[in-house]
């Protein structure tokens, strides 16, 4: 089996347009949250992390004249060159593949006042991916993942095993979604949103927050020379089978998701878990599950870090985003802060980091989960 | 209220999609989430959109859908008790 | 390392008739609507199953699609967390995505269904089938404009070979503005069964590609 390891990454959100200005403005416990005033998402105001549309399309206008984008295809486009950047990639090499993860994709298309000059065939997420793999001139038809909240997650997993198996020797995994009018008033049809930034893991938590972005995270079975090397060392998935939007009461999938990605890695990993980057979504039911499942694999003691009350649950993003910061995190040695948490909300004992702190750490464990049941967890670690 | 009450009936068996179900095997007393018609959240969320859709008036929030949505009779008295002020 | 995996069994749902291991099971008149259509399938199989018809379409379609495989893997002898799934399909939820809009585009009508919304991800549809036989194990669920014969095989394959997974159902299930197709079928790893087993065919790129 080969290994798989991460070579580079990007994230584009409202803390801006690569990884080092999202982390500098996470270390700083700087939220990307705000009260969103904007009749064509939502009649009534609303927190949400939303990325400016005039800068985004100024930063597109740097890489191409080509207007022929939607914001979700842009935001992929932009991830990925930036992504790209530091690597020797060879886009039309017949071992390297796009995986594209993504709830909505291009869904604002079925509004037929959206973006009249964009053709309606890309609200299929298949012709979307199309668009941004042949921007690229990938020579592979792209892999989309389409899991729900966890579809970063799979997206990663799929990569790692994929390379694992020698199927390909560079995947490069973009998970991306938009803020639409459609997914804000279904969260509020759902009484999901909250009515302040969201609280991860606090007894006051109310709900969730949204937010947009793309992140893109590079797996590749060669090691970058000139840097300390973060492996992908095994990851897991399952479903509840309890209920197509509730999460499990017991924890019961993510905890066998949990001890499957920890069985897979025990070869791979360099020491025990040193941190868990939860989904921590801050709606009451999320939140306590996730505690359940993390205390009966006995993990009270490990910090947990939460990122949706900086930058909003992105959803296909999220955990493509939320695995570049677990992974920088290993490489700095700064833990990052579970903002928006101050005192434990959950029924049985977690440890909730809430303020950045130094530590020297070797392998994490990152969770999420989504709609559907289904829950997903992966392990990284120092080579 | 009795009339309010059978069509309240004949509405939530169109929006939840109870197929299987009468407006008579709905005991209008009866608690709608404990048992018998095997209602989730997301049922109870598509109530709270009836109740605005088809009279105008909002539930606010979860809380006071618990009171609201507790039996047909309760919803029946919700909606005339708000025609009333 | 493959050998040992077979595909066990095949169900094909298409123009209203239900096709198992290439043998027509149920058929209805064409004529019929689809929703009419899994109504007869439903009744058929003696289904009690309420919840199905909350189900939106593309779910209904699953449902019945594994309704007809469920003997191949539903027995003692497996767990469910020893049972995955894994779908493919090229319209993603688009059907109720558009069902969905039509709740939130009429500024006078404006009443967004939490109903209709939570059945706007394809995967879903993998909820209700593991919700339905108690299904534990992984599952995903990937789109494509075709079936990926290939990529299909390389993710089952890792799945048995690797993550210890006795079952896999795997397949198509497509449905939008009433056009549907559906093809689902098990994928077992027989290396340690003694019993007879029905065998479609050895569990191959090959294979799929017939079967899709």
């Amino acid at each position: 089996m080969k290994e798989a390891y991460f070579i580079a990454d990007n994230i584009i959100s409202s803390l801006g347009f690569n990884t080092e200005e999202n982390l500098c403005a996470i270390e700083k416990q700087t939220t990307g949250i705000s009260l969103i005033e904007n009749k064509e998402l939502s009649d009534n105001p609303f927190y949400a992390s939303i990325i400016d549309a005039d800068k985004l399309n100024n930063e597109f206008s740097k890489i191409s004249d080509n207007n022929d984008f939607t914001q979700f295809e842009k935001l992929c486009i932009l991830s990925i060159t930036d992504a790209l950047r530091n690597t020797n990639i060879d886009n039309n090499a017949d071992d390297t593949l796009l995986i594209l993860s993504t709830t909505k994709g291009n869904v604002n298309l079925l509004d037929e006042n959206c973006c009249p000059q964009i053709e309606r065939e890309r609200s299929f997420l298949w012709k979307a991916a199309d668009q941004i793999n042949n921007y690229f001139k990938f020579k592979n038809k792209p892999i989309i993942v389409s899991n729900a909240c966890i579809s970063g997650v799979v997206g990663i997993i799929t990569a790692g095993r994929l390379i694992e198996n020698g199927k390909y020797k560079n995947v490069i995994v973009c998970g991306a979604d938009v803020l639409t009018k459609f997914v804000v008033s279904g969260f509020q049809s759902f009484l999901a949103l909250s009515s302040t930034p969201c609280k991860p893991f606090d007894i006051n938590r109310s709900g969730l927050t949204l937010g947009e972005g793309s992140g893109t995270i590079i797996l590749s079975s060669e090691p970058k020379s000139n840097m300390e090397n973060i492996i992908y060392c095994g990851g897991s998935i399952s479903n509840d089978a309890n209920h197509i939007s509730g999460p499990s009461r017991t924890g019961e999938g993510l905890y066998l998701a949990i001890k499957k990605a920890i069985k897979q890695s025990k070869n791979k990993i360099k020491s025990e878990i040193g941190f868990i980057s939860v989904h921590g979504t801050a709606t009451p039911f999320n939140d306590e599950m996730e505690a359940i499942a993390i205390n009966r694999m006995q993990f009270s003691e490990i910090p947990l870090v939460g990122l949706k009350g900086y930058l909003g649950h992105t959803l296909g993003a999220a955990g493509v985003i939320e695995s570049i910061a677990a992974i920088q995190s290993m490489k700095t040695g700064k833990l990052h802060a579970t903002v928006g948490y101050e005192n434990s909300g959950v029924t049985v004992p977690v440890y909730v980091n809430s303020i950045t702190i130094e530590k020297e750490i070797s392998s994490c464990l990152k969770v999420a989960s989504g709609f559907g049941g289904c829950n997903a967890a992966v392990i990284f670690s120092k080579k | 209220m009795d009339e309010l009450i059978e069509k309240l009936k004949v509405e939530i068996i169109e929006a939840l999609s109870l197929e299987e179900i009468t407006p008579a095997d709905i005991d209008a007393n009866a608690p709608l989430f404990l048992d018998g018609l095997g209602l989730d959240s997301i049922d109870a969320l598509e109530l709270i959109v009836l109740v605005e859709k088809k009279y105008g008036y909002k539930i606010q929030t979860a809380e006071e859908g618990k009171t609201v949505l507790y039996s047909v009779k309760s919803m029946a008295e919700f909606i005339t008790n708000r025609q009333k002020s | 390392m493959t050998e040992n995996i077979i595909i066990s069994k095949y169900c094909r749902v298409v123009n209203n008739k239900i096709i198992v291991d290439g043998e027509v099971v149920f058929s209805s008149d064409s004529s019929l609507t689809f929703a009419e259509f899994v109504k007869e399938v439903y009744k058929n199989k003696a289904m009690v199953y309420p919840k199905f018809y909350k189900m939106d379409n593309l779910s209904k379609l699953g449902i019945i699609a594994a309704e007809f495989l469920s003997d191949e893997f539903i027995s003692e002898n497996i767990k469910g967390d020893e049972i995955n799934i894994i779908l493919m399909n090229s319209a993603s939820s688009l059907d109720t995505d558009k069902n969905f809009q039509n709740t939130i585009k009429d500024k006078n009508n404006y009443f967004p269904s939490p109903s209709v919304f939570v059945y706007t991800l394809p995967n879903i549809v993998i909820g209700e089938i593991c919700i339905k036989h108690k299904i534990l194990g992984e599952t995903a669920f990937f789109v494509s404009e075709k079936f990926d014969s290939e990529f299909i095989y390389n993710m089952v394959s890792d799945l048995i070979i690797h993550q210890g997974a006795k079952v896999v159902i795997t397949g198509w299930v497509d449905f939008l503005d009433n056009e549907y197709t559906a093809t689902l079928c098990v994928v077992k790893n027989i290396e340690n069964s003694n019993n007879n087993n029905n065998e479609i065919a050895k569990f191959t790129i090959e294979s799929l590609r017939r079967l899709f």
